[in-house]
């Protein structure tokens, strides 16, 4: 076991809106070793593109935040301002094709941070991008190294953007839904691509995805995120495989799989609470068929069940097996 | 097939030109073609659901827009009940297929209620006496599984999975035998996919409608349908019951396609299956098959004349359009070897 790249601790962020204070993070800690692939997976609403931003030190101008997260030891400024630590954190974004320049050409846009954050020449910066371009699987890319975005397909533009993440030599590279907008024949490119890319440079990915067999397929460790809280976190294995939080249940029941036939989709009733006022107890309550009184109050935090998963519930005995 | 054949398509062609820029119009050069569907035909019985899966812009959306009747194709018919729609299809022909759009946010009037929504379709086309225009909505709703105090609702008021089955019920509205449901669950979360697709499962077999679904994820199309289309730039390339074309895919893509989808059972990955690249332009066909640049079986042969679809020895519902579908290549058989291996 190394030292998690990654630290966070008891994270969470406020955001003020005109309808009042959304708690979009509520208590949120995870830890990313280097090398490693963490999935986390959660509907739109639960948190999950805020807590990414927290971690970039990009939270917007009507956040609070409380908690800590550092990289490789070095704390992450919370209330933003730059930091050495920020530097080691990479980002890519679901859209390809909106999160590049239009109008610069993308060898100088995977160039950019070679030249101007490690300080290379021009010359040195256009070799760095063409081997980045090489090792992302971009063919020729001499010749792609003059092309606009535009000119280039999804997937192609999808690997300038992990190209462009690689460029600043990063310690941890976050994925905002990397593949949602992109077919399945690439989308399974660039997931080879990043086990791959984390293979040989030993980078910590955190990889934030609404597709659960996305997650399967990618990493090693994944956390649940709803309503602004993780509530299950372990092993792939353990987690998909022996559930231990009816929300993880409930969602494994609730998506058609390609390798399984007709069995019958249960739909989790109702819907994701409220954050400016989301109450007392276990969020999930109102939708649990396995919720009783005294899940209607307290705090409920992960705590581990066994080596390889931790659970927010505190009926996951009755849920033993259910899996 | 369930009961008889109710729908057909015989050889529809859409293309469609793209935009000239004034240069162009000063240079004289014409405008490009883009053909987004070539000569597709296949039957759908009474009852049946037929699902469509794909990439994007091999051409499924346009298939669905021109089996209701929103673009006129370039070439061929939309046949139902053996008789051929007009080009311009009467009043009464355009209620027989209906269709639920991908997007649920907006498809629907942000200035009307539920109610004027649904109410408007079922007094536009007469669907029932206008004293009972009001009760009809409210049981329209209700057999979408929504409560009537919807109807006096906004669209903005309603999660994404509402107006999901709102639409479904404002398509139900003119009593259509055919649904097409075109990416029907993919805006939707994950929670909330099942409800919809149960909904359309239960409504099927209710009111005995035939539905066309229209998908790029195949567990949605695996969990739904009885029987499968696969389609790649603009041709349906292999057409199979649901059984057999995941259990026994015979065309390269749709083996391809297989393999790249994840899963939460299957561990080990089928890299041997999977392909690089990706879809080629569709100004810019490739000669032969459309396939070959990415095929990993593809010959010589395949570069110069494309296969057509063809039926199995054994089974005549089984279609794919592959040289090597039915009968393995030769054994002197080499496949083309191409600079794109290092897309993998």
């Amino acid at each position: 076991m190394s030292a998690p790249v990654l630290q966070v601790r008891d994270l969470q962020v406020r955001l003020s809106s005109p309808r009042g204070v959304v708690q979009a993070v509520r208590g949120v800690s995870f830890d990313v070793e280097a090398g490693h692939t963490h999935g986390i997976v959660g509907e739109s609403g639960s948190g999950k593109t805020t807590l990414l931003r927290a971690i970039l030190g990009l939270l917007p101008g009507n956040a609070t935040a409380g908690g800590a997260i550092s990289v490789s030891g070095r704390p992450v400024p919370l209330a933003g301002g730059r930091s050495k630590a920020v530097e080691g954190v990479s980002i890519v974004f679901q859209e390809p094709m909106t999160a590049l320049n239009p109008v610069v050409k993308v060898g100088r846009q995977i160039s950019e941070a070679p030249r101007h954050r490690l300080g290379l020449g021009r010359r040195a910066a256009r070799d760095r991008a063409l081997e980045l371009m090489r090792q992302v699987g971009i063919p020729d890319p001499a010749r792609r190294f003059d092309s606009y975005p535009h000119e280039l397909s999804g997937g192609l533009s999808q690997r300038v953007l992990i190209a462009i993440a690689l460029s600043a030599e990063p310690k941890i590279i976050l994925c905002d839904e990397p593949t949602t907008a992109l077919d399945v024949t690439v989308q399974d490119q660039i997931l080879k691509l990043f086990s791959r890319i984390s293979e040989e440079t030993g980078v910590a990915i955190v990889y934030v995805t609404h597709d659960l067999a996305v997650v399967a397929q990618t990493c090693r460790t994944v956390s649940v995120m709803y309503a602004g809280q993780f509530l299950e976190s372990g092993t792939i294995e353990a987690v998909f495989g022996q559930s231990r939080h009816p929300y993880t249940l409930g969602l494994l029941g609730a998506v058609p799989d390609v390798s399984r036939g007709r069995t019958p989709l249960v739909a989790i009733p109702g819907s994701p609470p409220d954050l400016v006022n989301p109450g007392e107890g276990c969020p999930f309550v109102p939708r649990c068929s396995y919720a009783r009184d005294e899940c209607s109050h307290g705090v409920f935090s992960l705590r581990s069940v066994n080596h390889h998963q931790s659970t927010a519930c505190i009926r996951s005995d009755a849920l033993a097996g259910a899996s | 097939m369930t009961g008889g054949p109710i729908l057909e398509a015989r050889g529809l062609s859409k293309a469609f030109s793209s935009r000239r820029s004034v240069g162009d119009v000063i240079l004289r050069r014409p405008a490009e073609e883009l053909q987004a569907l070539q000569d597709v035909s296949f039957l759908v019985g009474r009852g049946e659901s037929l699902g469509i899966v794909g990439e994007s812009g091999c051409g499924k959306s346009t298939l669905a827009r021109c089996l209701v009747g929103l673009y006129p194709p370039t070439a061929g018919q939309t046949v139902y009940e053996g008789k051929e729609f007009e080009q311009k299809r009467s009043f009464s022909d355009r209620k027989k297929i209906q269709i639920v759009f991908q997007d649920p946010y907006s498809s629907l009037n942000a200035r009307m209620t539920i109610g004027q929504a649904l109410r408007e379709v079922l007094r536009v086309h007469k669907v029932v006496a206008s004293g009972r225009v009001s009760s009809r909505a409210v049981e329209l709703l209700a057999l979408v599984g929504l409560d009537a105090d919807i109807a006096n609702v906004y669209p903005r008021q309603l999660s994404g999975g509402q107006r999901q089955r709102v639409n479904i019920a404002r398509a139900l509205a003119v009593e259509p035998e055919v649904l097409i449901a075109d990416e029907p669950v993919s805006a939707l979360d994950v929670s909330i996919q099942a409800t919809v697709l149960n909904l359309l499962a239960s409504l099927r077999e209710r009111l005995g409608l035939t539905l066309i679904l229209i998908a790029h994820d195949l567990s949605v199309v695996r969990y739904l349908c009885d029987r499968v289309a696969v389609m790649y730039m603009g041709r349906i390339v292999e057409i199979a019951s649901t059984e057999e074309l995941f259990e026994d895919p015979r065309h390269p893509y749709t083996q391809a396609l297989l393999a790249a989808a994840p899963s939460l059972e299957r561990k080990s990955r089928d890299d041997a299956r999977s392909i690089g690249g990706d879809p080629p332009s569709p100004f810019d066909l490739p000669s032969g098959c459309p396939f070959h640049p990415r095929c990993p079986v593809a010959s010589d042969h395949c570069t110069t004349v494309r296969p057509p679809l063809e039926e199995g020895p054994g089974d005549s519902l089984h279609q794919a359009a592959c040289h090597y579908a039915w009968a393995p290549p030769a054994p002197h058989h080499t496949p083309l070897t191409r600079g794109e291996e290092n897309l993998r």
